[in-house]
């Protein structure tokens, strides 16, 4: 069953009433929980119970009166794929960060956003990587005396 | 004479070789950011935030200050050049400053944006320096329901004047308060929205979320579009051709001079700022011209008046900051965070704790001033080939400088993949059409909102009236009433005109 494009539209249009919507709830569910108000005086649950039911409230506000507006067009040409390549990227270079070592982590985020994402030429991507991994071993280890991970190579 | 005595002070702290050289390094670093389309100085502020850890607080804040000025004489170049805004606050720049490019006549526009802002930045630090100490010794008598209320009408204007529809700031502000209590509660000692984890149980660290926000989303924001390098007109390249003549100062000197007083004024106003004093100016500009039909066509006002304004802003913006505790906005707020990340709380308090920090950072804006306007002068030309860099390259260098930054705050992988998370979710935001700004202010703000609401209800045996009972929170309490309920009045205010033509 395909949905049609006009439901997704107003799916779409629904989300930032949507989300904090139900944050706003989350947030004055679990503020209750703490106790807004103990036998001395506000709880601990009062301001994140105070601030999630606002937002809540908010929420609704977006949903009721911006809804029924169209959606503002995509402003220029968007690259979806090369979001995601940059996301990635970055999500590697904190989990390999440790393992790897800093500066291979650095090389390997800048060979894979400039070779592979970005598909800049090579001699380019090796002087902008060298250069980079360098500066920053002189900024962070010798300037600021920054203890970087060294993973297998320390 | 005691000004001339903390002057004196100032001078003693920002004339250090150390202090000059995070001056000169923030003055450069700002200005290249202005001229960077994309990359502001919030990016530019939260990206640098974990290096001002190894750093005194004083230099600190001089470097992140300077960035933040810097970057008001920066922006001008692309908005003259290419007709792009290099920042936010130079958006107008684009009108005129563009027309006279065209006309040949870009080497002036960026003269006298460059003058402009330098007696703009002059100006507004010697009204620091005046209205600074008063305005800290009148918010000494403010106890906890005071500062609530102080709190609650800052957050009110930032969402009122903030770009963007007023319900979706508010529930930023919303968002960023809920933000700020995640971690264990100090008054009970309960973990708040931890589920477990003891990561979570000091709650976010501000630099983790500022760049997060600030920096990750741009990077994604730049990599989803496609943006080609843009074209640059030519300015000519002597000092000579920068020198505005005798007509464009004579033309330009009441714009100016409206400029600083009116950025100064919008810049002590929570989330009014840079942005809204550079449109403010125009406008004014406009309706007080006796030709109004050259703007748009290269009116040297167009630029002068509005590029004074909004450095004028910028450095007005410390003093709510430095003398209140309260950011005017996003990138005062980082400022704030590294404050505080420092164990300095900004407030009424700092002048007579840490008077080197005022009185460093108010005479560091005297020298920040007069480095770009020497340095600035004769080398737009190294600015603006800035613009050449190609934005593939640009953005790889910023996630790896947010990355390492992240971990070097605490050594730890779970800071990079909390400013990940912050990253995707602040691009997820922007994209649909949510301000920031309102979000990290109510973050950097919430610990004192509610530890101050606490104590005032505490005071008040559990009452609320006592907010309405202490004059000055009765005051901040009703103009937040007042800038809450604005837009419904003047509706109301409208509709009634309407009836009665």
């Amino acid at each position: 069953m395909t949905v049609p494009p006009s439901a997704r539209r107003a799916a779409a249009a629904a989300v930032p009433g949507l989300l904090p919507l139900l944050l706003g709830l989350f947030g004055l569910g679990f503020g209750l929980r703490y106790g807004v108000w103990d036998g001395a005086g506000p709880g601990a649950g009062l301001f994140p119970a105070a601030s999630g039911g606002a937002m809540a409230a908010l929420g609704l506000l977006i949903l009721v009166t911006e809804t029924s507006m169209p959606a503002p067009a995509a402003e220029g040409a968007t690259r979806p794929w090369r979001l995601l390549g940059y996301v990635a990227g970055l999500l590697a270079f904190a989990l390999l960060m440790e393992q790897l070592g800093a500066i291979a982590a650095i090389v390997l985020l800048f060979l894979w956003l400039l070779a592979v994402v970005e598909r800049l030429p090579w001699r380019l991507v090796l002087a902008v990587t060298a250069g980079s991994a360098f500066s920053t071993w002189l900024l962070f280890e010798r300037l600021l005396q920054v203890q970087l991970p060294r993973g297998f190579f320390g | 004479m005691e000004l001339l005595h903390n002057l004196v002070l100032g001078f003693g702290i920002s004339l250090t070789p150390i202090n000059l050289g995070v001056c000169l390094i923030g003055a450069l670093v700002g200005t290249a950011v202005g001229v960077l389309p994309g990359l502001g100085p919030a990016a530019t502020v939260s990206l640098l935030l974990p290096i001002t850890l190894a750093i005194d607080h004083t230099t600190a804040v001089i470097m992140l200050a300077g960035i933040y000025y810097g970057a008001m004489y920066g922006g001008s170049i692309t908005s003259i050049l290419v007709r792009i805004p290099g920042e936010a606050a130079s958006v107008i720049t684009c009108i005129d400053g563009y027309a006279m490019a065209r006309k040949g006549r870009a080497g002036a526009a960026l003269g006298i944006s460059a003058f402009g802002s330098f007696i703009a930045g002059i100006a507004a630090t010697i009204g620091i320096a005046l209205v600074g100490p008063q305005l800290a010794a009148t918010a000494l008598v403010f106890g906890p329901a005071e500062k609530t209320m102080l709190v609650l009408f800052g957050l009110v204007l930032v969402a009122s004047v903030g770009e963007g529809s007023r319900p979706r700031a508010f529930a930023m502000i919303a968002a960023g308060l809920m933000l700020s209590t995640v971690g264990t509660d100090l008054v009970s000692g309960q973990p708040r929205f931890t589920f477990g984890s003891a990561y979570l149980r000091d709650g976010f660290n501000i630099a983790i979320v500022a760049m997060g926000l600030f920096g990750i989303s741009e990077v994604l924001l730049l990599a989803e579009q496609a943006v080609a390098p843009p074209a640059l007109l030519s300015y000519g390249n002597r000092l000579r051709d920068v020198l505005p003549n005798r007509q464009d100062w004579r033309d330009s000197a009441a714009p100016i001079a409206r400029g600083t007083a009116l950025g100064f004024f919008l810049g002590l106003l929570p989330g009014a700022g840079a942005v809204i004093a550079s449109f403010a100016s125009y406008v004014t500009e406009k309706r007080l011209s006796r030709r109004p039909e050259e703007f748009g066509h290269g009116a040297i006002a167009g630029v002068a008046g509005p590029e004074s304004a909004n450095n004028s802003a910028a450095q007005s913006s410390f003093i709510p900051l430095l003398c209140l505790g309260i950011p005017a906005n996003a990138t005062v707020g980082i400022i704030m965070g590294a404050l505080l990340i420092h164990g300095v709380t900004p407030g009424p308090l700092l002048l007579t704790d840490h008077p080197e920090l005022f009185w460093g950072v108010v005479t560091s804006m005297f020298v920040g001033n007069a480095m770009l306007i020497v340095l600035n002068v004769p080398l737009i030309g190294v600015f603006a080939s800035l613009l050449r860099i190609p934005q593939a390259v640009m953005a790889p260098l910023i996630l790896m400088f947010c990355g390492i930054g992240a971990y070097s705050l605490n050594n730890s992988v779970d800071d990079v993949l909390s400013m990940v998370a912050f990253g995707v979710a602040g691009f997820g935001l922007r994209k649909a059409g949510f301000d920031l700004a309102p979000l990290l202010l109510a973050f950097v703000l919430g610990s004192l909102f509610e530890q101050n609401l606490r104590q005032a209800l505490l005071i008040g045996y559990g009452s609320p009236m006592i907010f309405v009972e202490k004059p000055i929170a009765a005051v901040f309490l009703a103009a937040a009433i007042l800038g809450l309920l604005w837009p419904l009045l003047m509706r109301l205010a409208a509709r009634l005109r309407w009836r009665s033509a």
